[in-house]
């Protein structure tokens, strides 16, 4: 075997950011190769350089033995480097093999006598032909005229894939694949990526999780602060434990401490038969009904794009419902604004902090009281008071470990797990009843990831009821007491988070299996 | 009355025509996601520089591509500021627009001594303008309303025709949509976008002059101040109306042109202060249209507070 890729003393600064400190890597051709670290480690920036989406500051970058400068994504496809993306670049009312051909067309040719001509036209026949056999060949399910936005995550994942392996590439980077997909899925792509291997592919993974790493890498490179800090082989001394060592720097502890405080039997929040139709008038919330009760976590588990968006809208009052009723502690808050059901006492941690949860421009001081601002303690007779803001900020800042760099800087100049963390402690520091949470670490570094499961652990312990949405399976799993699966707006089943295992929950997720009579409608009121 | 339905859709075709050459060309560049509000001052560009180097040299032709080539430029400067240097298209476009409504009055002041109006007419034969074809003469009934009608008019059709198969059957048709649709999509396969867009604002230019040509050398054989008359916002508003899809934009500026139409006819049978209102019809049209392409739209948002892209 000989290295395909080499890196020589990589190293991207971004001002006086380093991204990447003085990177060696070498991937040898046919391996899998795994690279992990945190969130904001350095591994996107570092594939972004191999596939022409960054140029280094200093180093130089070896392609076959011979070094090569990429100067876009397309300079790397065409010497034989693909990536897919984590969001992935696919037009949606194009159909698959639109998509996989994008950009290299084929147009139709001309026959007079001996010459060809060619066309200005899309051959689109001779493309479908040649996806369809590509589909064959690698075995991938997938149909050449579906449209993309009628296709699963899955599927489109799978496009992907093909539209790399249409141009011919040697190197597949995949940049984290497995973070959209179920269990089942997750396991196709193991086992797909096992097959490309046989098939003389060279593939390269960026994920932190590392049980996915486990079951595929040849070879593991681990990332901390833009440097690389190991490659070890994937063998049995190369423990989830160890490596999650290695990635952070310092013994985590992989599993959540919970306290084993029983389930309160007050119910708190009680949804009943709540449904909703989208703008295109499907029903995407379906007749959804559960209790949370004190001391209760309720997760939520379900592949992404199932109701759980549309579900926060509905209960956190920005989506108008078609039916059904939400009780807190007896009082009706359907239909409320959201700054009525801040007073109400319900937290909420919104699935696109960036979107709905902060104002990037503003301060952080200003972001810790939105929401809140019209409290007595911020604002006498509609007048906002800034030294009590300020204030207020200092203590949240401390309390919650969020790391700024200036006195008071716009939330925009904050990581993703410190934006985060100015979401919590918000939401936390008033004292809610109820807290819904939507994603609350995605993007989010591991230490950050600790320090809010232990905030909404310790909020439970409180006696208040916590919702949990989040596309991160394990962590519903190790948070929640109790999960319920979403599948096509409803709930189609309900388990003890402890006893349940990751593929049951798998096999709900994906509408292979649903329960008949349900715990949670055994209290309608 | 056979008559009044021949001069409605004889005129239904004819003011058709400029909404119809701006609104295909528009289509491509609405599609790639820039915001062509720029349309009016083109259409007004392409009347004016049409007449002007027809006068001025004394050749049609050199008129014809004089417009084209002042509106090609209009879009470059358009382009510059919005594609390359990312400012924001309507302020951009309206400043075009205003600009062009004021350019012309001073050179025609300056040079003309007559602020309002450029004739040509002693270049131009307004009459023979309109083709007279035999085979379309005999059709019975709407021999009428298809003969007679200019030479644009019946080139625009298969402009249409050839620009809706650019559209859904070229690479660079497929790459339009999807740079409006997922720009980074087609940036990750190395589709350079910015040109797709430039390419785009030279297809509208082209189509905008073809429209002025039409209106002010084919229709009248003169220029007069504010010629477009917000035709460009008209197409504007087909496109949108049409969802940025050729064929569908191409009714929608039928359907203001058909209004326009409508108008002219309906103020013969009119005193003077009647046939005054009637010139609001047009307008009153795309209002109507938008509340009927736009209210089942607004309805279907289902969002409490703010509306999902």
């Amino acid at each position: 075997m000989s290295a395909i890729i080499e890196a020589r003393h990589l190293t991207k600064r971004f001002g006086i950011f380093t991204a990447n400190n003085d990177i060696n890597l070498s991937v040898q051709e046919g391996e899998v190769r795994a690279i992990i670290g945190e969130n904001g480690a350095g591994k996107t920036t570092l594939m972004n350089m191999l596939y022409g989406i960054l140029q280094p500051t200093e180093g130089e970058l070896l392609f076959k033995g011979q070094p090569v400068q990429f100067h876009s994504p397309k300079d790397a496809i065409e010497a034989g480097i693909g990536m897919v993306h984590q969001h992935f670049k696919l037009s949606p009312s194009l159909t698959v093999y639109e998509n996989i051909v994008l950009g290299i067309e084929t147009n139709k040719k001309l026959k007079i006598g001996n010459k060809e001509i060619n066309l200005p036209l899309i051959d689109n026949k001779r493309e479908r032909k040649v996806v369809e056999d590509l589909i064959q060949k690698y075995n991938f399910s997938l149909n050449p005229d579906d449209k993309i936005r009628d296709l699963s995550i899955g599927a489109r994942q799978r496009v992907e894939i093909l539209k790399m392996l249409y141009r011919q590439v040697k190197v597949l980077i995949l940049d984290e694949p497995t973070a959209v997909l179920i269990p089942q899925e997750v396991e196709e792509l193991i086992a797909k990526i096992h097959d490309l291997k046989r098939m003389g592919q060279t593939v390269i993974i960026i994920t932190h999780k590392l049980n996915e790493v486990k079951a595929c890498a040849d070879t593991i490179s681990v990332m901390r602060r833009g440097q690389l800090i190991d490659t070890i082989v994937n063998d049995d001394a190369a423990t989830a434990e160890k490596l999650a060592e290695m990635m952070v720097g310092r013994p985590v502890l992989l599993r959540v401490s919970k306290s084993g405080k029983p389930v309160g039997d007050k119910p708190v929040l009680e949804v009943r038969h709540l449904s909703a139709k989208n703008a295109e008038g499907r029903e995407v919330v379906r007749d959804v009904s559960f209790t949370i009760h004190e001391n209760e976590i309720l997760g939520v588990a379900g592949i992404e794009g199932n109701g759980q968006t549309e579900l926060m809208y509905l209960l956190t009052g920005l989506m108008k419902p078609t039916a059904g009723s939400v009780k807190l502690r007896s009082k009706e808050i359907l239909n409320e604004w959201p700054d009525e059901l801040r007073r109400d006492g319900v937290g909420v941690v919104p699935e696109d902090r960036y979107k709905q949860g902060l104002c990037l421009s503003l301060p952080v001081s200003n972001n810790l009281i939105s929401g809140y601002h019209r409290r007595s303690r911020f604002c006498h007779a509609g007048l906002m008071d800034y030294k009590e803001i300020q204030k207020n900020k200092d203590e949240m800042v401390k309390l919650y470990d969020i790391r700024i760099s200036a006195d008071d800087p716009p939330v925009s100049a904050l990581s993703g797990g410190n934006a985060q963390k100015v979401i919590i402690a918000r939401e936390l520091s008033n004292g809610p009843e109820v807290l819904l949470a939507s994603q609350p670490t995605r993007g989010v570094d591991i230490g950050a990831t600790e320090f809010i499961h232990r905030s909404i652990l310790a909020l439970r312990d409180q006696g208040k009821a916590v919702f949990l949405i989040s596309s991160e399976l394990s962590e519903v799993k190790s948070l929640a007491d109790r999960i319920i699966v979403i599948h096509d707006g409803r709930i189609v089943g309900e388990f003890d988070a402890e006893s349940v295992s990751f593929n049951e929950l798998g096999l709900y997720m994906s509408g292979a299996k649903e329960m008949k009579q349900l715990a949670g409608e055994g209290g309608n009121a | 009355m056979l008559k009044i339905i021949q001069s409605l859709l004889y005129y239904t075709i004819k003011m058709s025509t400029p909404l119809l050459l701006c609104s295909i060309g528009g289509v491509f560049v609405q599609k790639t996601g820039t915001l062509n509000f720029a349309l009016e001052a083109a259409i007004n560009t392409g009347a004016f520089t049409a007449i002007l180097f027809t006068v001025l040299s004394g050749n049609l032709l050199v008129g014809c591509l004089a417009a084209v080539l002042s509106c090609m430029l209009l879009n470059v400067l358009f382009g510059h500021f919005v594609v390359n240097l990312k400012a924001d298209a309507v302020i951009v476009g309206l400043s075009l627009n205003m600009l062009m409504m004021a350019i012309p009055p001073y050179i025609l002041q300056v040079f003309f001594k007559n602020r309002g109006l450029l004739m040509a007419t002693d270049i131009i034969d307004v009459g023979k303008m309109a083709l007279d074809i035999p085979f379309l003469r005999n059709i019975p009934f709407f021999g009428e309303v298809l003969n007679g009608q200019t030479l644009l008019t019946y080139l625009a059709y298969p402009i249409i025709i050839v620009l809706t198969i650019v559209f859904y059957k070229t690479k660079f048709g497929v790459y339009v949509q999807v740079t409006g649709e997922r720009r980074d999509a087609a940036e990750a396969v190395g589709i350079r976008t910015k040109k797709i867009v430039w390419i785009s604002l030279m297809i509208s230019a082209v189509t905008c002059a073809l429209a002025g040509i039409n209106l002010s050398v084919e229709q009248a054989g003169a220029y007069s101040l504010n010629m477009s008359a917000a035709r460009g916002l008209i197409c504007l508003a087909a496109i949108n109306c049409g969802r940025r899809k050729p064929v569908q934009s191409c009714l929608f500026a039928i359907i203001f042109g058909f209004s326009r139409a409508l108008q002219l006819v309906l103020a013969n049978f009119m005193g003077p202060d009647e046939a005054l209102v009637m010139d609001v019809v047009p307008y009153l049209t795309i209002i109507l249209v938008f509340l009927i392409t736009e209210i089942p739209s607004a309805r279907k948002n289902v969002m409490r507070i703010f509306r999902e892209e």
